[in-house]
């Protein structure tokens, strides 16, 4: 919403489902079991960073980035063809070098860019587990990651992926490897592959998403050659009326009382309509009803009326 | 010839009718010879009158009869208790008479009885049928609290002095637009006296006992018979009935009752009772599942044994508030003598048989089915339930899996078979045309 | 129309239906991919959502293991119909205990068939 900084995900489903996108400098999981298409999120985050003109760095914690610039080709996320020094931005972080990476390097590189003053950096942290199995405690990974995130979040947007344990087809989100890093992200997205075909085989869900509204409810997600991956959300506009609503409702409607006390004529009349269109909402004209309340919310237009 | 007919079920009448427009009338080249449209009986009134002046305005029809059922069915579709279907066919095989109206039916029958054989007479043809659809029960919403009068002693006592209150109250309601459905029976006895040869038809209704409408063009009416004939010299009709009498369990015997179908006593004991004891229900069981319902009842198939070895069917309704039990018997069945009636079970497959079996008498005589419209028992819809769209499965089966077919649930069936005619409930009659 | 907002106009037919107070269309794991409600929020129904939420799961094991296309459950004060929706859905109604459910499960079987063809 306007009153929020927002960047987009790269993924044109999440952001409807998160009503604008990714929160500017906030952390961000994507939750999964192997082969949810995890790090294919990653990579549409990456690729969308690049062509917003942020800075990028990707901290592969398992895979070599060559094979993860193939991995992206194949789904049509040519990262090679969208930034000179590709390589330079993704970076493979070896087992044996993350705790000091963690502890020392990453916090001290965070430090050094944040001196530096460099623009808005979407950071990647693919997968996030291999961390987590080197902090058994989960106080210990409370500590490191609370400390890690602080460093990052002022630099930029993070996305991060966890893995979500799979035990006999049966996954478990709540499982004490994930539990930490949900609880210290602001949005957490789950996605599921049941296994058992149809649409609502692959699915996405927004479990957590701090300071604002989102969808509700279980997406179909599928792999997408040149997005990576589409999800169907339903939404037909950028974002829906009533999320607009759940965001600006209480904004709005005092700004309306206000106006309604105004000695401006043309300004009671727009209060007058604009509190009866917020609470009696049509749900026949849900597009009307929205585009008449951003309007009324739109100082510009407000002085135009006037004028 | 064409002939189509599809179901769209919607929360908006406005939605399904465009649906039916769209997808079922449309798809007939020109304007159609006849459209049957019936609606699911939950919309407002004014909802179906808008729905019918769209459907004229846009196709042009001058031949649309119709009316509100609870569910209603068509080939290769399960049916829908939420929208309507359209069954509507084109041809120079088959006349279709101008769709007839006759408003206040239960109060108001003797233009009816004079007009309607006259016009079917008039009809030169090697085959012909009409096909009606008129009102059907409707009841106040204390019904059965006025009902507790016929159990009183002086109701048993003198039954001809109630039978004459009973007909005043009958005309009285009727004028109301209220009462059961077996003002049909006498309309039909008159017509099959008239030369009425062969006449298929049922009843709106709602399954709550409420309002039922009729249609005919773009008018919406209630308590009023709409009807049309078909006729041709090509195309022949075929039609029949059948009720599911797979289970025969117990004889009894209806010793006291009413005209309007009400049975006070049956083996000389308080019909409620004594019905209960014969299906082996525990009279606490019963009472406790239906005394939170205002009409709900418990429902059974009876029949009577006729001269040539057949059953008419019945129903009837016991109620935890009455010691009587009322009944869909015929009145032209209710005679001085008790009454021998045997007590049927229905079951899910019996219905599919049933289904069948009118189909298969239907077509007997035709090798060739173009198209059959079945008037089914809303009361057989509640025992099959989700399972209803198998008994239109059979249909399909012996008409031929692309007949267009539509199947009413409705509050009665009747037919006049041969100038006999048969007023029934919990059956299914039907009508097939083809070469 | 997108199939979501086809699944949700479906949900809303039935949720016009006599004595239905909520449909809801789960996927077998207790998940809830849509649904519709009347505007009568009362404890009560949040506590019998919540009972069909928990045991989704195990009534669509059952379901599938016994090849159950229906499963009805008849609470103290409400009815509640399970129609299984290919391999991954259950398509849930909740109505009140004075529901004709004979011709509720007509109508939710018919979505049922509708809504297969979304999924």
């Amino acid at each position: 919403m306007e009153n929020i900084d927002r960047i987009s995900s790269g993924i044109n489903g999440i952001d409807k489902l998160l009503y604008g996108g990714f929160i500017k400098n906030s952390i961000n999981s994507i939750v999964g079991s192997s082969g949810t298409g995890k790090t294919t999120f990653a990579l549409a985050y990456l690729q969308q960073g690049i062509m917003a003109g942020d800075d990028v760095l990707y901290l592969s914690f398992e895979e070599e980035p060559k094979k993860l610039i193939s991995e992206g080709k194949s789904l049509g996320i040519n990262l090679e063809e969208k930034h000179e020094n590709i390589s330079e931005v993704i970076h493979l972080v070896e087992s044996e070098k993350i705790v000091e990476f963690m502890t020392e390097i990453l916090p001290a590189l965070a430090k050094k860019l944040k001196t530096q003053q460099v623009k808005h950096t979407r950071i990647v942290l693919d997968p996030l587990t291999p961390i987590l199995w080197e902090f058994t405690s989960e106080r210990e990974q409370r500590r490191v990651l609370t400390k890690v995130y602080n460093y990052l979040s002022s630099l930029g947007t993070v996305l991060q992926t966890v893995e979500e344990p799979n035990a006999f087809g049966q996954t478990d989100i709540g499982a004490s490897e994930t539990r930490v890093p949900i609880y210290l992200s602001d949005t957490v997205i789950h996605i599921q592959n049941l296994g058992l075909g149809g649409k609502y085989n692959r699915t996405c869900k927004v479990i957590k998403s701090r300071k604002t509204a989102h969808l509700e409810g279980i997406y179909p997600l599928r792999f997408n050659y040149g997005t990576g991956i589409e999800i169907e959300t339903g939404v037909e506009h950028e974002t829906s009326f009533n999320a607009y609503l759940v965001e600006r409702k209480k904004e709005i409607l005092e700004k309306l009382k206000l106006w309604s006390k105004s000695n401006d004529k043309k300004q009671r009349a727009i209060a007058e309509i604009g509190i009866d269109l917020i609470k009696k909402p049509n749900r026949k004209n849900q597009e009307t009803t929205y585009e008449i309340i951003k309007l009324l919310a739109d100082s510009g237009i407000v002085q135009e009326v006037k004028r | 010839m064409q002939v189509n007919s599809g179901i769209v079920s919607n929360r908006s009448l406005k939605k399904v009718v465009k649906g039916l427009i769209n997808d079922v009338i449309f798809e007939i080249k020109g304007i159609p010879d006849f459209l049957l449209i019936a609606f699911t009986s939950k919309y407002k009134r004014s909802d179906y009158k808008k729905a019918l002046e769209l459907i004229t305005q846009e196709t042009g029809i001058k031949n649309l009869i119709g009316g509100t059922f609870p569910t209603i069915g068509v080939q290769n579709e399960i049916p829908t208790t939420q929208g309507g279907a359209a069954f509507t066919f084109k041809g120079n095989e088959i006349k279709v008479q101008r769709p007839v109206i006759y408003k206040n039916i239960r109060t108001k029958k003797k233009k009816f009885i004079s007009e309607f054989p006259r016009i079917y007479n008039s009809i030169k043809a090697k085959s012909k049928i009409s096909f009606v659809l008129s009102t059907g029960p409707k009841l106040q919403p204390n019904a059965m609290e006025q009902l507790k009068l016929l159990d009183s002693y002086p109701a048993i006592k003198y039954q001809n002095m109630f039978n004459v209150l009973g007909s005043g109250l009958e005309w009285f309601l009727g004028k109301q637009g209220l009462g059961t459905g077996s003002y049909i029976d006498e309309l039909l006895n008159y017509l099959a006296i008239n030369n009425v040869s062969d006449l298929i038809g049922g009843a709106t209704f709602d399954i709550d006992l409420q309002d039922n409408y009729q249609f005919v063009n773009n008018f919406i009416h209630s308590n009023s018979l709409v009807g049309t004939s078909f006729s041709s010299d090509t195309i022949k009709f075929g039609h029949s009935w059948a009720f599911d009498k797979s289970e025969k369990t117990r004889e009894y015997s209806i010793t006291h009752k009413l005209k309007s179908g009400y049975i006070q006593k049956i083996n000389g004991e308080r019909a409620n009772n004594q019905l209960l004891q014969i299906m082996d229900l525990p009279s606490n069981i019963y009472n406790e599942f239906f005394e939170r319902f205002s009409y709900a009842n418990a429902l059974y198939l009876s029949g009577i044994k006729e001269e040539d070895g057949d059953y008419h069917p019945f129903m009837t309704a016991n109620h935890p508030k009455l010691k009587g039990v009322v009944s869909t018997l015929p009145p032209s069945k209710i005679t001085k003598k008790p009454i021998k009636a045997e007590l049927f079970t229905q079951s899910g497959l019996g219905i599919q048989r049933s289904a069948y079996e009118c189909a298969n008498k239907a077509v007997k005589e035709i090798i060739n089915p173009k198209f059959g419209i079945f008037i089914n028992c809303a009361n057989r819809l509640l025992i099959a339930g989700d399972k209803i769209a198998e008994e239109n499965k059979k249909l399909a089966e012996r008409l031929g899996e692309d007949v267009p077919f539509i199947t009413l649930y409705s509050g009665c069936e009747f037919s006049i078979f041969n100038k006999k005619p048969m007023y029934t409930t919990v059956s299914i009659h039907g009508l097939v045309a083809g070469e | 129309m997108s199939s979501i907002n086809r699944i949700k106009s479906e949900l809303e037919d039935l949720l016009e239906l006599e004595d239905v107070e909520a449909v809801v269309l789960f996927r077998i794991d207790g998940s809830v991919i849509e649904s519709s409600f009347d505007n009568n929020y009362t404890s009560r129904k949040i506590r019998v959502l919540q009972w069909c939420k928990d045991n989704i799961p195990r009534v669509s094991q059952e379901m599938r293991g016994n090849n159950l296309q229906k499963v009805t459950y008849e609470l103290s004060d409400t009815c509640i119909l399970f129609f299984a929706i290919g391999k991954i859905g259950i398509l849930t109604t909740l109505a009140n205990n004075t529901a004709n459910l004979s011709l509720l499960a007509v109508e939710t079987k018919r979505k049922a068939s509708i809504i297969e063809n979304y999924m």
